[in-house]
């Protein structure tokens, strides 16, 4: 009796434990046609039309699926400041200065590169993963993309 | 024995029924934050919240094939839900159909549907806010509905995954929640009409729960302003749960804990037996 209820208690444990557990990137970024690693260098927005997009030069530190054409990318994305008045798009995550990435990317219409639907991810530094991914270890997650082979 | 148990199991319970008035506000500066079940973002800066009232919204149904009676209808049920909830704190006003999109610089809150293409494709709709980045005060807000995932006004109560359509009310209660300066909530599990993943063939997503009605409320009714981040926090996406939650967990683990407790209750009742038909 006591193991059965020192069991459903450890079970109980793992099943609340399990809704801290980091998701898996989703299936769709793995089509995204350029995925890498890079550092946001700056930033700048303008409107179009009615819209507010941001402007990201993005330095490429590690390449983990196709081929960008310069070290360094343009990210463009929905959302910004201008003057004072600012735009956000609810399930936009923006690229900011000084942070890195991994960027799951497609070409857009204006020669820039955007990323796909959840396509930024930030990379943090922890002390015990390293550099991390959605509570990965970076290098896991670009290893189970297929890059770095 | 069980108060040590119970000690074990009460933690495991609030752990799966989440933490009490978790609501998230849309803030004028939210860093990056990819969502997950459990993970709320980060907010910083100042909460958004409208200031002049009634918010007066149009409708644009063109590219929805919907009859408009029937869009309109399921977006102002979705809109008097809000309003219920903040006791007038927060009205909206049908203002009419439109054949524009939306434009962050027209002073319209526009409902459109267009294809939101590559860069939004697993989302059923998203809210674009502008506002005032010094005093939070919301100018404009248009909501946008994909195309590419088909929206229609399912029976109530439906629950059937395998049915490929979004509930359009379901969803326009979502956004309409971002609209009035509420972001996601992803930690207290998927009945949270701010959490930021719902899936097809379900109508949950027009009922507001406690926490949605306590932000609701925070922002236009002087409610209590205890969620998360400026209030709160959000981020993420409208998007479609097309990998299953491991929040689905969570009735599993108070029914393991029910179950430990019942356990104990019979054990302790054949104990007390075999004493008693000892000799």
């Amino acid at each position: 009796m006591r193991i059965a209820i020192a069991t459903a208690v450890i079970a109980a444990w793992i099943g609340a434990a399990s809704f801290c557990d980091a998701s898996t990137l989703p299936g769709s970024l793995r089509l995204a046609p350029l995925q890498l690693v890079g550092r946001c260098d700056s930033c700048s927005s303008r409107w179009e039309g009615g819209s507010i997009y941001t402007y990201c030069e993005v330095s490429v530190l590690r390449v983990v699926r196709g081929a960008p054409q310069a070290d360094a990318v343009v990210v463009r994305q929905r959302g910004g400041v201008v003057d004072g008045l600012a735009q956000k798009v609810s399930h936009v995550t923006l690229v900011e200065p000084g942070g890195e990435f991994l960027l799951f990317l497609h070409p857009d219409d204006s020669g820039s590169w955007a990323p796909i639907a959840n396509g930024v991810h930030p990379i943090i530094e922890t002390p015990d993963l390293g550099q991390a991914v959605d509570g990965q270890p970076l290098d896991e997650v670009i290893r189970e993309l297929g890059g770095d082979r | 024995m069980r108060r040590a148990v119970a000690g074990l199991v009460l933690p495991i319970c609030l752990l799966a029924a989440g933490p009490l008035g978790a609501f998230q506000r849309e803030t004028s500066d939210d860093p990056g934050c990819p969502e997950a079940p459990g993970v709320n973002c980060p907010h910083r800066g100042t909460p958004l919240a409208w200031m002049t009232f009634p918010v007066a919204y149009v409708i644009n149904s063109d590219a929805s094939g919907l009859p408009f009676a029937t869009v309109r209808d399921a977006i102002s049920a979705a809109f008097s839900s809000w309003q219920g909830a903040s006791g007038n704190g927060i009205t909206y006003q049908f203002a009419g159909q439109s054949h524009s999109g939306s434009d962050g610089q027209d002073g319209q809150n526009t409902i459109s549907w267009l294809d939101l293409g590559g860069d939004a494709a697993d989302t059923f709709g998203q809210t674009i806010i502008t506002f005032d980045s010094r005093s939070g005060e919301i100018l404009d807000a248009d909501i946008e509905l994909n195309t590419a995932t088909p929206l229609r006004v399912l029976p109530a109560g439906e629950d059937n995954p395998s049915d490929p359509n979004g509930d359009l009310q379901a969803i326009a209660t979502h956004e309409a929640g971002h609209l009035s300066g509420l972001a996601h909530e992803n930690t207290l599990g998927p009945q949270v009409v701010m959490f930021f993943e719902d899936t097809t063939g379900n109508t949950a997503h027009r009922n507001l729960t406690p926490d949605d009605q306590a932000g609701i409320q925070a922002i236009y009714s002087g409610g209590s302003d205890s969620g998360g981040g400026g209030g709160g926090g959000g981020g993420g996406g409208c998007s479609i749960d097309r990998r299953g939650s491991s929040w689905d967990l969570a009735p599993a683990a108070v029914l393991l804990a029910a179950l430990v407790l019942r356990e104990i209750r019979r054990s302790r009742k054949r104990c007390s037996e075999t004493r008693s038909s000892q000799p």
